[in-house]
């Protein structure tokens, strides 16, 4: 299953904090300005109002007298959008030209002193930004509520036209950041496409990777040709085989072919000669297999026991007839450091052979160190041992220790490295193996014997 | 007794068929692996011979869903693999013998005829009743020691009929596992060839029950 491409997540995170850090920036900055606008804009309604302020006396008798603002001419133009007022809170003493006959809604009862800023709609239902504050005259018993307005539209339209500035400069920059990504992104995974591009290549020249590469690929290209290197080995040693086995069909094809073009062929000549052909075949598969397959680093150990077990399974329907007696007694603790396959073959082969030979009885055991197969055949001489164990077999399957089995089994082990040990087992009487579990592992020492 | 061959390769399922038929099977053929798998689920063998490497579904697979589907036939299993560690999966998945290629058919002969035995419950290769004798590797009954001369379909009937002695075969279980698929018999060619063997055997061993079938005792 493949994780995401490198190239799309590399340039999906830029986007991601990209769009992250410019939506930030276009928030804090249009806020900025908005409160820079918005600042400069009450600035100015302030100052109109102190001016106000300024014009509004009382008389002799406490009535208020107001004069005229000076400072901002559109205070005389009808509906000009600047607008100022005065009032007691129920009728309006004073209003400036603009404002004709309108009159602005007073707020509920502002903070004595304080100027209150807030948004109201004009006598062109435009909308305006007022700011008000009460006034107490010496003498008078209601305060005034005085308010200067200006229309809003401008300063609206101010902030808008920044944010779009911000939003469209925001996008050119991140379409321009983006370009520049991914080209650092394609620039970056370039050694990545190399070195595909060079496996490619060998698939035809066959070789390693050479070539210069970064810094954190060289890893990978040395495991990479570490493995290549232990395909070529493979490569060569199975054609080796395949040799040695196609020279060894051409004497029995040979005479075969011969037989074959007689006028009546002999069919004990025919029958010998596929029989070898057939023993030549299993001798040097069995061969390469063994080979190829101790090179192999092991893998997770595997628990004997279940090996055992299924090879038993496996043999007590293969010799169902001969009503054997077939136990298995391996303790948990015995593992072989090696493939499941291999231990498959050597139990296999061994306990198959005890059982041929058995005569009622085969027993298997084992522990941390050892497995031993015994039965309660005949048992071999050590010349027959030396017979069986030694490489390339004989025919003959119908004398106790030829046939195929116990040169698989001595083959596979001195591969891997494990001992292997014939005698005579004591408490059956027929012929005991012991196979060692781990490479040169010393076979303990029989009770009484002298280490 | 009658036997499933399911093996891809037209000339040794040629020679299968011949030798199995030679020794008084009847054989039923398939070359896939969905063709066996049918056959072997909807008919009634007293065994199959079933290569491992079969086209559309692989031989382990057909035995899985024989097993499953409650087919208890013995199996003898055909491979060129002899790794052990495919063996035993051979048998975990459920076949009963195996044979690797290139074998000598008296084997698979030799070892079928033990499979069949022992799934009816023969320990010996040889099934007594009174009497009567059978050598079930052989292929030859006797009599109080006298030969039986039977014809190839008397003997696989009186063969069926002493492998399950003791119980009650009926007609249409005798006619499955005495005829091939495609043999349509006669309705009454049965009771014909068990009155002829009645004659040759002289004991009275087969007792006849009216609407149910045909016992040995």
């Amino acid at each position: 299953m493949n994780t995401p491409s490198l190239r799309r997540r590399l340039i999906l995170g830029a986007a991601v904090w990209l769009a992250l850090g410019l939506g930030a920036g276009i928030l804090v900055l249009g806020q900025a300005f908005r409160d820079a606008v918005e600042h400069g804009f009450h600035e100015r309604l302030d100052a109109h109002l102190r001016a106000l302020i300024a014009v509004v006396e009382t008389d002799a008798t406490g009535a208020a007298i107001i004069g005229r603002p000076v400072g901002e001419p559109r205070f005389e133009q009808p509906y000009s959008g600047w607008y100022w007022q005065v009032s007691d809170g129920v009728t309006v003493k004073a209003r400036s030209r603009s404002l004709w006959d309108f009159a602005l809604p007073t707020a509920h009862a502002p903070e004595s002193g304080a100027v209150h800023y807030r948004r109201d709609t004009g006598p062109r239902g435009e909308a305006l930004e007022v700011a008000e504050r009460d006034l107490i005259l010496p003498g008078a018993t209601r305060p005034l509520h005085v308010a200067v307005a200006a229309g809003r539209a401008k300063v609206d339209a101010e902030v808008q036209h920044f944010d779009l500035l911000l939003v469209v400069a925001s996008g050119i920059l991140a379409l321009g950041l983006m370009g520049a990504i991914a080209i650092q992104v394609s620039f970056g995974l370039r050694p990545l496409a190399r070195l595909a591009g060079a496996l490619e290549s060998l698939r035809d020249r066959g070789g390693r990777l050479d070539g210069a590469y970064p810094a954190e690929v060289v890893p990978l290209v040395q495991a990479l040709n570490r493995v290549l290197d232990h395909d070529a080995q493979l490569i060569e040693t199975a054609r080796t085989h395949m040799g040695n086995l196609a020279h060894a069909l051409k004497t029995p094809l040979a005479v075969l072919r011969g037989e074959l073009g007689t006028a009546a062929p002999d069919t004990t000549i025919l029958t010998d000669q596929t029989a070898r052909l057939a023993h030549l075949v299993d001798l040097h598969l069995g061969r390469a297999r063994a080979e190829a397959v101790a090179a192999h680093a092991p893998g997770q150990p595997v628990p004997v026991a279940e090996v055992a077990e299924d090879m038993a399974r496996a043999l007590r329907k293969i010799h169902a007839e001969r009503g054997l007696t077939l136990t298995v007694a391996a303790a948990p603790q015995g593992f072989f450091r090696g493939s499941r396959d291999d231990l498959s073959e050597l139990l296999g082969n061994l306990m198959d052979n005890a059982c041929k030979w058995a005569a009622r009885e085969v027993r298997v055991s084992a522990d941390s160190r050892t497995v031993t197969v015994e039965d309660d055949g005949p048992g071999l001489t050590p010349e027959q041992v030396a017979a069986a164990t030694r490489r390339g077999r004989r025919l003959d399957e119908s004398a106790p220790g030829s046939g195929l089995g116990l040169a698989i089994v001595t083959d596979l082990a001195a591969m891997l490295g494990l001992s292997l040990e014939f005698d005579r087992s004591d408490v059956l009487g027929g012929l005991r193996v012991r196979l060692g579990l781990r490479p040169d592992t010393l076979l303990p020492p029989e009770a009484g014997e002298t280490p | 007794m009658r036997v499933l061959v399911v093996e891809d390769e037209p000339r040794l399922t040629l020679h299968l068929q011949q030798a199995l038929e030679a020794a008084g099977f009847v054989v039923d053929v398939a070359y896939d692996g969905e063709e066996g798998l049918y056959l072997g689920e909807t008919e009634a063998y007293d065994a199959a011979v079933l290569d491992l490497g079969l086209p559309k579904l692989d031989g382990i697979s057909v035995l899985g869903r024989w097993r499953e589907a409650g087919r208890g036939l013995p199996v003898l299993v055909l491979t060129a693999r002899n790794r052990w560690a495919e063996k035993s999966a051979a048998f975990a998945a459920g076949a009963d013998d195996y044979v690797t290629k290139p074998f000598e058919m008296e084997e698979v002969v030799t070892r079928l005829r033990a499979l069949i035995r022992r799934a009816a419950g023969h320990a010996s290769p040889e099934i007594t009743c009174g009497p009567l004798r059978l050598d079930t590797q052989a292929g030859r009954a006797w009599v109080d020691g006298m030969p039986l001369p039977l014809t190839a379909q008397e003997f696989r009937i009186l063969s069926y009929l002493a492998h399950h002695r003791g119980r009650v075969v009926g007609r249409s279980e005798l006619v499955e596992h005495v005829y091939d698929r495609n043999a349509d018999p006669e309705s009454n060619v049965l009771d014909v060839l068990v009155a002829r063997i009645r004659r040759k055997l002289k004991v009275d061993l087969i007792h006849t029950l009216r609407g149910q079938g045909w016992r040995l005792e």
